[in-house]
C-alpha cells in the first residue's frame, strides 16, 4: 500500500478518499457491460489525465505501477487470438495463421475489446490508491460511514505489520539456510516447510501484538464509545465538485461516442451467446 | 503519588508468582530505578501502576495499589493511563499510526479532547523531547532513539504526572541510547515529573537517581535505598544475583577485593576521577597486550575479504572494504545502527552472494562452497535465537545436523550429554526450545551452530535483550570456544564486551571499515570512536578523564586492568606511600 501513495499536494491528494471511491463506480460498472474498443480507450485516456494531472503523479511512475496492468491485458489479448469462441470466428475472415492455428480478424476485435476493458478498469482505481494515504482513508470510513473504530484500527495495525512480518520471514529463511536446511520441493518438504516457518513467525507475531496492544491501551485506547478526532474529514465542496464533473465529463464522452455510433453492442460477453 | 502495599500477581493459576510481597512508596517527583535479572518482574510491576494489570491481564493479585489517590483496582485503565504513561522496550511494536503527528494525537483522540486543544498539547508535547520538526514526518523514516522520543511525545500530550520507562534503549545503538538518555535527564531538570526506571546500564544517568529499587528472581524485593546505599552495602549481592552496577562501582568493589583502600563507592565518572587521581598507576601494566600480528599467509586466514561493494536500492551499504580474519581470532565488527554490520556478515555466509573472487573461507572463494560444505565450517548465529528453532525439543535441536551427516547413534548420544552439560541446559532437554528463559534460548542457539564441528562461528548482537548474568555466562563460553581454537566473530554494540572479550575489533562507518586493529588501540583513538558514533565504555572515559593527571592512565578499559595498573604500582610505591 505504502509503494503506490504519492505523497504531494495535489489536487486529488485534498479529496476525501471516499469520493475518489465513490465517483468512479457507475463508470466502472457500465464499462463492464461495453463491448467496444472506443469507450475503453476515452476512459483510460480520462483516467491517465487525473492521474497525472488532477495527481500530478509523475508520468513514469504512472507507468511503471500500470506496466504489470498493461502486460496482464496484452495476455488476453494474445490469449483471444488463439482461443475465440468458434460460434464468433464462423464466417469472419482470417488474419494469419501461425501453423494449424487461424488468427480471425473478429478475435482481434475481441480481444482488444476486452483487453481495453481490463485496463480501463483496473486503472480506475490508481487515482485512489496514487493519491490516499492509508491511515487518511481509514479515518474517513471511521468519520464518514460510522464505522466503529477498534475494528477500523485493527485493521490499520494489522496493515502496519505487513512489511514486518515479510521482513521477518526473509530472515527466518536465511537463518535456516545458514544452517544447512535446503528447501527442496516436493509435497511432503511443503508441509515441512511451512511448519518450520510459521512456528518462529507465528511466536513473533503474537509477541509484537501484544505489544502493540499494550502501547495502545496505555493511552487509553477504548475509553469511550465514540472519540474524537484531530484531522477531520468531511465531503467538502472540492469533493462534490470532483465526483459531479467525474460524472459530468463521463457523460459526455458515452453521449458522443453513442450519438458517433462508436459504442457497439451493450451487454456482458462479447456478441450475445447462440448468435 | 504510587503507594504499592503487599503486592502479589502470578499470571496463571498454580504457576510461580512474578511479584510477591512487593512494597513500595513513589514520592512526588522522584527518579526510581527498578533494578532485577530478566524475568524478575520488573514489567510487571509497571503494568500494575498504569492499571494494565489487573484490568487488561488475566491473572490473580493480590494486595493494594494506590496510584494518585486511586485504588487500581476499582479505577478503570483510562483514567489511571492518564496518571502514568509507560514506555516500553521495542519501539517498532508500539507505534499504532504512521506518521507522528498521528501518533502524538491518538491517546488524545481516545480521550475525546477537542482538536483545538490537540493541537496545543501536540505542540507542547513534541517540543519538550526536541522533535517539533519531526511533525509531518514519516514513522518509517525515523531511527530507533527518535521513535522512543516520539513515542514518549504522545505519553506526555496526555499529560501524566508519572513516567515509566521500562528498558525503553534496549533496541537502540549506543548513541540512540545517549539521545534518549538526554532527554530523560530534561525531563527531571523541566518538568520535575515523577520518573521510574527500568534499565541496565545506566552509566551516564545514575547521578538522577534518587532511590534504588532492587527485584529478585522471586518476584520479591531485596534491597532498596539511594544508590550510594545500594551499590556499597550490596555490591556483592548484586554482582552475584547478576545485577546492574554502575562501572565505576564494580571498580571500586574490584578495588576493595584487592586491598586498595577507598572511602565512598564512586557512582560516575567525575567521582571515580577526582578520587583516582591521586594514584599514581604503574607505568606499564597495559604491556601484557600483546599486538596481534596480523597474518598475511593466506594458509593461516578464516576468512578474507577482498575490496567488496555491496548496493541496496541505489544505497551504498558496503563501500571498498577489505578484511583479514586470522584462524583462531575473536573478532569484534563495530559501528552505528545501519554501518552495514550485519550486511557484512551475511555475505561472508553467502546468505547475500558477493560477486565472484571478493569473499574467501579458509582460502576459498564462498561462492565455490556448497551450502551443506559452507554450514560445516562457519556457524551464523542470528539475532532472534528463535529464528533458528525448528525442531520440537532441546534434544532434537541439537542433534538433527548430527543425524544428517550419518553420525552413530552412540556417538550422537555422548556428543549431546557433554553438550548439554556444557551449555547448562541439560535439565530442559526434553522442553520445547520455545519455552526456555532468554539466556537459556541463546546458549542453545550458540551450541547448535557448533554442532558440526564449525571452526568459524559468527554472531550477530549475542547479548542483545539478555541480562548481565547470562551475557556473562555466554561471554565466558565464548572466550573458552576461542581459546580452544575457534575463530569468533561478533557483531555488537557493547564497547565494554568489546574491550573485554575481543582481540581485534573492525569498526564500521556508512559501508566502509574505517578502523581495524586491537581494541586498546581502538581506545586510543577518540576520533573514530566519534566518527562511528561509538560511545566509549565507561572505564575508558574514566581513564581519559585521568589521563589529564598522568599520561600512564590512558587507554585502561577494564576493571581488572585498573587494578593491575594500581596494585603493582603500589608494591613499587610503597616507599613513597599511599596518598
Amino acid at each position: 500500500m505504502k509503494f503506490f501513495y504519492y505523497d504531494n499536494d495535489s489536487f486529488l491528494n485534498k479529496l476525501n478518499p471516499l469520493s475518489k471511491i465513490i465517483a468512479p463506480i457507475p463508470i466502472f460498472i457500465l464499462l463492464c457491460m461495453i463491448n467496444d474498443v472506443w469507450t475503453p480507450l476515452a476512459f483510460i485516456v480520462m483516467t491517465s489525465f487525473i492521474i497525472v494531472v488532477l495527481g500530478k503523479v509523475p508520468f513514469t511512475k504512472f507507468l511503471k505501477i500500470s506496466a504489470p496492468i498493461l502486460i496482464f491485458s496484452i495476455s488476453i489479448l494474445v490469449l483471444f487470438l488463439f482461443a475465440t469462441r468458434s460460434e464468433l470466428t464462423a464466417g469472419s475472415p482470417v488474419l494469419f495463421s501461425i501453423g494449424p492455428f487461424n488468427v480471425y480478424q473478429i478475435s482481434l476485435y475481441a480481444g482488444s475489446a476486452i483487453a481495453l476493458r481490463i485496463y480501463a478498469l483496473l486503472i480506475l482505481a490508481l487515482p485512489f490508491s496514487f493519491t490516499t494515504e492509508p491511515s487518511n482513508f481509514i479515518r474517513s470510513i471511521i468519520q464518514n460511514l460510522k464505522l466503529p473504530y477498534k475494528f477500523s484500527y485493527g485493521v490499520m495495525v494489522a496493515f502496519r505489520f505487513l512489511p514486518m512480518m515479510e521482513t521477518e520471514f526473509n530472515v527466518v529463511r536465511s537463518a535456516h539456510k545458514v544452517m544447512g536446511i535446503a528447501d527442496e520441493g516436493g509435497v511432503r518438504s511443503y508441509f515441512e516447510k511451512t511448519k518450520r516457518y510459521s512456528v518462529p513467525l507465528l511466536v513473533n507475531a503474537i509477541r509484537i501484538g501484544e505489544r502493540t496492544a499494550l502501547s495502545m491501551d496505555g493511552r487509553a485506547f477504548g475509553a469511550f464509545k465514540e472519540r474524537t478526532f484531530f484531522q477531520k474529514i468531511q465531503f467538502k465542496r472540492i469533493d462534490w465538485i470532483y465526483m459531479f464533473s467525474f460524472w459530468a465529463v463521463s457523460a459526455i464522452i458515452l453521449i458522443t461516442l453513442y450519438s458517433a455510433g462508436l459504442m457497439g453492442e451493450i451487454g456482458f460477453y462479447f456478441g450475445s451467446f447462440g448468435q | 503519588m504510587i503507594e504499592v502495599a503487599n503486592l502479589c500477581f502470578k499470571y496463571e493459576k498454580g504457576s510461580k508468582h512474578s511479584l510477591n510481597g512487593i512494597d513500595l512508596k513513589v514520592r512526588e517527583g522522584e527518579v526510581i530505578l527498578v533494578l532485577g535479572p530478566s524475568g524478575s518482574g520488573k514489567s510487571t510491576l509497571a503494568l500494575t501502576f498504569n492499571g494494565l494489570i489487573p484490568h487488561s491481564f488475566p491473572g490473580e493479585m493480590s494486595g493494594m495499589v494506590h496510584v494518585c489517590g486511586m485504588e487500581s483496582f476499582k479505577t478503570p485503565v483510562y483514567e489511571l493511563t492518564q496518571k502514568v504513561g509507560i514506555v516500553f522496550q521495542d519501539p517498532e511494536a508500539q507505534f499504532v499510526s504512521m506518521n507522528v503527528e498521528d501518533e502524538i494525537v491518538f491517546g488524545l483522540e481516545n480521550l475525546c479532547y477537542p482538536p483545538e486543544e490537540m493541537e496545543e498539547r501536540l505542540v507542547e508535547a513534541l517540543s519538550k523531547v526536541d522533535m517539533l520538526d519531526y511533525r509531518y514526518r514519516d514513522v518509517y523514516s525515523l531511527s530507533g532513539g527518535e521513535k522512543q522520543k516520539i513515542l514518549l511525545a504522545a505519553l506526555m500530550a496526555i499529560r501524566p504526572s508519572i513516567l515509566i520507562f521500562d528498558e525503553p534503549t534496549a533496541n537502540l545503538d549506543p548513541m540512540g541510547t545517549l539521545e534518549f538518555f538526554e532527554t530523560v535527564k530534561s525531563l527531571k531538570e523541566t518538568d520535575k515529573h515523577t520518573i521510574i526506571l527500568i534499565e541496565h546500564k545506566l552509566d551516564d544517568l545514575i547521578h538522577i537517581i534518587d532511590r534504588v529499587v532492587v527485584i529478585g528472581k522471586e518476584g520479591t524485593k531485596l534491597v532498596e535505598g539511594t544508590p550510594l546505599e545500594v551499590f556499597d552495602e550490596h555490591a556483592s549481592m548484586l554482582i552475584q544475583e547478576g545485577i546492574w552496577m554502575p562501572q565505576t562501582a564494580l571498580l571500586a568493589n574490584k578495588f576493595k577485593e584487592n586491598g586498595i583502600e577507598h572511602n565512598d563507592i564512586p557512582l560516575n565518572i567525575q567521582e571515580a576521577c577526582e578520587y583516582l587521581k591521586n594514584f599514581k598507576p604503574h607505568p606499564d601494566s597495559l604491556k601484557d597486550e600483546s599486538p596481534e600480528t596480523v597474518t598475511t599467509d593466506n594458509s593461516n586466514l578464516a576468512i578474507e575479504i577482498r575490496d567488496l561493494s555491496f548496493s541496496y536500492d541505489k544505497n551504498k551499504i558496503i563501500e571498498n572494504l577489505s578484511l583479514k580474519v586470522a584462524k583462531g581470532d575473536f573478532l569484534a565488527i563495530v559501528g552505528a545502527n545501519g554501518a552495514g554490520k550485519t550486511t557484512l556478515a551475511k555475505h561472508m555466509v553467502n546468505i547475500i552472494h558477493p560477486p565472484g573472487g571478493k569473499v574467501f573461507i579458509e582460502g576459498k572463494d564462498v561462492l565455490n562452497i556448497p551450502t551443506k560444505e559452507l554450514s560445516h565450517k562457519i556457524g551464523y548465529v542470528f539475532q532472534n535465537p528463535e529464528h533458528q528453532f525448528i525442531k520440537n525439543t532441546v534434544e532434537e535441536q541439537l542433534t538433527f545436523g548430527l543425524e544428517l551427516t550419518g553420525c552413530s547413534p552412540e556417538e550422537i548420544e555422548s556428543w549431546l550429554d557433554s553438550t548439554l552439560e556444557r551449555f547448562r541446559i541439560k535439565p530442559y532437554a526434553k522442553m520445547s526450545p520455545y519455552m526456555l528463559s532468554h539466556g537459556q534460548k541463546r546458549l542453545l542457539s550458540v551450541a547448535t551452530m557448533l554442532t558440526l564441528g564449525q571452526d568459524i562461528l559468527i554472531l550477530d548482537e549475542p547479548t542483545f535483550g539478555q541480562d548481565l548474568k547470562s551475557s556473562r555466562e555466554l561471554l565466558a563460553l565464548l572466550d573458552s570456544l576461542n581459546q580452544e581454537g575457534k575463530t569468533i566473530i561478533m557483531i555488537t554494540h557493547d564497547m565494554t564486551l568489546v574491550a573485554k572479550h575481543a582481540k581485534n575489533v573492525v569498526v564500521m562507518n556508512a559501508g566502509k571499515a574505517i578502523f581495524s586493529g586491537s581494541a586498546h588501540e581502538l581506545f586510543k583513538n577518540e576520533e573514530i570512536l566519534e566518527d562511528a558514533r561509538l560511545t566509549p565504555p565507561p572505564l575508558l572515559k574514566l581513564s581519559s578523564c585521568l589521563s589529564k593527571y598522568d599520561e600512564n592512565w590512558k587507554g585502561l578499559s577494564t576493571p581488572e586492568e585498573f587494578v593491575n595498573a594500581l596494585k603493582s604500582a603500589n608494591t613499587l610505591n610503597s616507599q613513597e606511600g599511599s596518598p
